[in-house]
This record gives C-alpha cells, sequence and structure tokens, in this order.
C-alpha cells in the first residue's frame, strides 16, 4: 500500500506543475521525389534546420522558398509518405565528435559503418561552419611529409595547404592520397580519408590497407558510398571537416583527403535538378564554386595564440580524357593552393607516380620545405626543367653536343629517380640521399635499368651504416656539408 | 493583355491581407465536441491568441486533450501527442 501512496503522491505532484505548453513548427509532406522532400507549412524555418519525421527519420533544411520548403533526407527516404506530418526540431545538423573516432568508419552523420560499437562523445560539431577568419590564422610553414620523392621534393605540401589531387581515373590518385595517409605514422597528424561515391569494395580495401600497415591507429574513414543517397554523398565531406576541426581545435594537425570532389559535385547536381534550381554549364546550379570553396576554405593554419592545429586537404579530381579545362576541375584548380597533375601516359610508360612536373604547382609550399631537402630540391627543379626543353632532341643524340648529351643523361636519370612503388613512402632523410645522389652526378654514368638497384641497396647500406646519419637528417631537417661527405663516403663505398 | 500596375498592386495587398489572416487563425483539434464553458476556459488559458473566427474540429485520434494549430504553430496538449513522445523516448532508451 505505502508504494501506492508513494505514486499517487507523485501524481499529484505532477499535476500541480501544469504540463509544459510548448509550441512547435509543423508542416505536412506535399511531394516526395529522390532523396528530397517537400513540405508545406514550416513557415518559421531556418535554412540548414533539422526537420524530424515519423519513425526518427530526419531531413535537412536546403530550400526556402516562399510556400514550400525542401528537405534532404538523411536516411531512408522511402518510408515517408505525402501528407505525413513533419515538425521542426530548431537546431542544426551537427555530428558527434571526440578520440573514440580514430580508427573507425562512419558514415555522413557520425554513426558508425564497421559493425563496432556506437561512438562514445559529448561534444557535437556542426556539419556546416564558416571557415576561421584573417586574424586566426597563420602562414603555412611546417611541412606535411607525403614521403612520395617526387611531391616532397618539387611539389611540397605544407600543413594548412589545399593541395589538389587531379587526374583521369587509374592514374593513382587515390594512392597518392593513401601514401601520404601512411607517412604520417608517429607524425601525431590525425587523417581523415572521406570517400564519396566510392564503390564500396575500394572503401573496403582501403580500410584494410590502413590496418595492415597500422595507419588506423591515428585514421578515420567517413564513407558515403555510391550507393547511399545523394544527400548523404552530399555532406560527407563537410562532417569529414567537423570532425577534423575538433581535431584542429585541439591543438593537433589534421590531413584530409575527399575522395573526390567529381563524385560531390554530381551529387549536389542531382540535389539541385531535383529541387529545380535553375541549371547552368553542364547543368550544375549556379552555386557549384561556393559547394567548394566554403568546403576548403575550412582547411587552415590557425595562430599558436588561438590554439594551434591545422586542417590539410588533398581534395581529388577526376578528370574526363586528360580535360583541365572542364568546369569542376577548374574551379577546383582556382579554389586550391596549388594541384598534383597525374597522366595516363606517363603511368602507362611506367613513371609511377604519374605525376607531370611542368603542370604541377605548390603555391604555398615552398615555405614550408625542409632546409634539408630545399638543399637538393632546387638543383633537381632546374635537371629536370632543362631537360624538359632539350628533351625533344633526343632522338637525334649523336648530333648533339657533349654539354646536352650531359642534361639529357642526367634528366633521364632524375626522372627514373623520381619513380616510386606504391604505398612505400620514405622518410626525409632517405629522399635526401637519394636525391642528392642524383643531383650530384652519382648516377651518371649507371645504366637506367639499374638505377632502382642503386637506390635499393644505398637505402639498405643506410639502413645497416648511416642509422645515425638518417636520424641526424630527420630530427634536424638541416644538411650541412659535413653530412654531404658522410653520404658521399657511404656512396663511394657502394 | 496588359494589367495595369495599380490593379496588380491592389491584388497583391489584397492576398496578403488574406493571407496574413489565415496564417493567425487557431484551429482547435479535439476527440469531441466542446461545450461554451470548455471554450471559455481556452480562450482564457491562451489569452494571447486571437480567437475571432477560431475553427473547432473533432478529430478521433486526438483521443483526449487538445491540439491547437496557429498557422504553421502547433501546440500539442494530446493524449495522442504524450503517448508517441513516450514510444520515441522507450525507442531511443533501445
Amino acid at each position: 500500500m505505502k508504494l501506492i501512496d508513494e505514486y499517487i503522491k507523485t501524481l499529484e505532484k505532477e499535476l500541480k506543475n501544469r504540463p509544459k505548453i510548448q509550441t512547435e513548427e509543423t508542416g505536412i509532406v506535399s511531394q516526395v521525389k529522390d532523396g528530397v522532400v517537400i513540405l508545406e507549412g514550416l513557415d518559421r524555418v531556418a535554412y540548414g534546420e533539422l526537420i524530424e519525421f515519423k519513425k526518427n527519420v530526419l531531413g535537412y533544411v536546403i530550400d526556402l522558398t516562399e510556400d514550400e520548403v525542401g528537405t534532404i533526407i538523411l536516411g531512408d527516404y522511402t518510408s515517408i509518405a505525402a501528407g505525413d506530418r513533419a515538425k521542426a526540431l530548431g537546431y542544426t545538423l551537427s555530428v558527434p565528435v571526440s578520440e573514440s573516432l580514430l580508427g573507425r568508419v562512419v558514415d555522413s552523420l557520425g554513426l558508425p559503418l564497421d559493425g563496432k560499437a556506437a561512438i562514445k562523445s559529448k561534444t557535437l560539431y556542426p556539419v556546416e561552419k564558416i571557415a576561421a577568419g584573417v586574424v586566426k590564422r597563420q602562414p603555412v610553414n611546417v611541412p606535411l611529409q607525403t614521403g612520395i620523392k617526387s611531391i616532397d621534393a618539387l611539389i611540397p605540401i605544407g600543413r594548412g595547404q589545399r593541395e589538389l589531387i587531379i587526374g583521369d581515373r587509374g592514374t593513382g590518385k587515390t594512392t597518392i592520397a593513401i601514401d601520404t595517409i601512411l607517412n604520417q605514422r608517429g607524425e601525431d597528424v590525425v587523417c581523415i580519408y572521406c570517400a564519396i561515391g566510392q564503390k564500396n569494395s575500394k572503401v573496403a580495401a582501403i580500410v584494410e590497407l590502413l590496418k595492415k600497415n597500422g595507419a588506423d591507429k591515428y585514421s578515420i574513414v567517413v564513407n558515403a558510398p555510391a550507393a547511399d543517397s545523394v544527400a548523404m554523398q552530399y555532406l560527407a565531406p563537410y562532417t569529414a571537416s567537423a570532425i577534423g576541426e575538433y581535431f584542429m581545435d585541439k591543438g593537433q594537425d589534421v590531413l584530409v583527403v575527399y575522395d573526390d570532389l567529381t563524385k560531390h559535385a554530381w551529387a549536389y547536381r542531382q540535389m539541385s535538378l531535383i529541387l529545380r534550381r535553375p541549371a547552368g554549364r553542364e547543368a550544375y546550379p549556379g552555386d557549384v564554386f561556393y559547394l567548394h570553396s566554403r568546403l576548403l576554405e575550412r582547411a587552415c593554419r590557425i595562430d599558436k595564440k588561438y590554439g594551434g592545429g591545422s586542417i590539410t586537404a588533398l581534395p581529388i579530381i577526376e578528370t574526363l580524357d586528360g580535360d583541365l579545362s572542364a568546369y569542376i576541375p577548374t574551379n577546383v584548380i582556382s579554389i586550391t593552393d596549388g594541384q598534383i597533375s597525374l597522366e595516363t601516359d606517363l603511368f602507362n610508360s611506367g613513371i609511377r607516380p604519374a605525376i607531370n612536373v611542368g603542370l604541377s604547382v605548390s603555391r604555398v609550399g615552398g615555405n614550408a620545405q625542409t632546409k634539408a631537402m630545399k638543399a637538393v630540391a632546387g638543383k633537381l627543379k632546374l635537371d629536370l626543367a632543362q631537360y624538359r626543353d632539350l628533351a625533344a632532341f633526343s632522338q637525334f643524340e649523336s648530333e648533339l653536343d657533349e654539354e646536352t648529351k650531359k642534361f639529357l643523361n642526367r634528366g633521364a636519370k632524375v626522372t627514373q629517380i623520381l619513380k616510386q612503388k606504391k604505398n612505400k613512402p620514405l622518410s626525409l632523410a632517405e629522399q635526401v640521399s637519394i636525391l642528392w645522389a642524383a643531383s650530384n652526378g652519382y648516377l651518371d654514368k649507371l645504366p637506367i635499368d639499374e638505377i632502382e638497384k642503386f637506390e635499393t641497396k644505398l637505402l639498405e647500406t643506410l639502413k645497416q651504416k648511416g642509422k645515425k646519419w638518417l636520424e641526424k637528417i630527420n630530427k634536424n631537417k638541416i644538411m650541412d656539408e659535413k653530412d654531404g661527405k658522410d653520404l658521399e663516403g657511404i656512396i663511394k663505398s657502394l | 493583355m496588359k494589367i495595369s500596375p495599380k490593379l496588380k498592386q491592389e491584388l497583391r495587398s489584397f492576398l496578403t491581407e488574406r493571407i496574413r489572416k489565415d496564417q493567425n487563425r487557431v484551429t482547435v483539434f479535439s476527440a469531441d465536441d466542446f461545450d461554451a464553458d470548455e471554450k471559455r476556459d481556452l480562450v482564457k488559458k491562451f489569452s494571447n491568441l486571437n480567437w475571432n473566427e477560431a475553427n473547432y474540429q473533432v478529430d478521433k485520434t486526438v483521443i483526449a486533450g487538445v491540439i491547437i494549430k496557429v498557422g504553421s504553430k502547433t501546440i500539442d496538449l494530446s493524449l495522442m501527442g504524450s503517448l508517441s513522445k513516450l514510444s520515441n523516448t522507450l525507442y531511443e532508451i533501445d
């Protein structure tokens, strides 16, 4: 009886507290299209607000017209029928962020896709956020080592930079990005790989590769595969950016790979056409430039006064038939701080990574290059530039003077030395040693097919005899005359 | 055919006026008809709303209590609403 008395007491108490009167913004579903739902009502809803349909299906307001509200559905839209009630939740889309995201595979809403436990977090970060302003920023001056010789020497990338990787399908774009992630082991860089509209099999292979190389401890995969609705594909890069911002705000350096923004633009085009927005060039909507500029602008290097930290972005764009002047490629080229251009012809002729050194630039990375690398890269660049100028004459080799022949020989050797096997990133000292050997003429007398052998031998010898030398260069990032002499000794002993 | 701008303007203001009126109109859903006393209580309780031309509708799915709608704003004070909220909470705990 005592229990019942207690119940009655609580009930009385609750009844005394008059029920809270809450007003809700509600609307009625009028049209359901592919991943997009048009609602009537919801007069006081804001852009970017979340809408709740029945069964906990959420929508994201993306279009406000005079008397209708367009939302994209996050999740399964097939359960929504015309005439359903929907209510506004009054807050914008956010994702849960925490340290426990490391090593996980999540979708565009931050929900796990790897079958493991839910992500525990107390913090939510908004998916859409305005990038840090001028005051908070600091110029790029710390290098982000990719572990790829040709990039670190010729197109150096700095922390906080946005470097586009552009090329046809099957030219090794993803490989460059993944190698960069693999090279961040022990570098205290959080890596986020964001797959947009990719095959699930490809993403599974990448996750496996990261695990095999021990890179899963510091990486996060955000996956919106081709099978996901366009809404999820549209949101994925912003989610990846939000997760990156969490780690950046903690003062850490972050690397985000967006693979790839062509498919992201396709997803946005589909959404915009369904929403009946006016179509522009190639049927993309008018704000497709802003779509990518606001995303990539979120990559930055924060001043130490505001906590330090940085987000480096490696967006990937797939071209058709090497056409860099198509709509989306030119847009993203103009947004980013440089591009790495990959070519099918180079790839097929065995130059891998298939980087076209002439078309690739890094607009801010030069300031971030280490002194050791700068010392060898300057000469290397000159050698390659001269080689490119003269390469056309290489067929008439017998008629050329000695000087020209020397340039051609050097260029061919340097091109050879810049080849690198995939998933085998090299440390700074290793790169410097090989490039030093090439630019100081130690390869000039070797036949081309023995260069690879020389490289393996040099690296092995360095690992055995020159361990101190490697450690010193990796630590100080400077190569002085004495270091050069030491290296010369090792090379001569081969 | 050319429509004089003045006519257009008048039509526009007439329509916006109508829409504005419609937007502030109160609709009440309840499981049963109200009697005069109940109506008076309701009006007293929500004195900030505009009760002229209020529209009373019977909807059995409400079960008990009332749902008041003003434009797209909804005040859900029905048993149905509380139950569906409860079911949502239960599912979320799972």
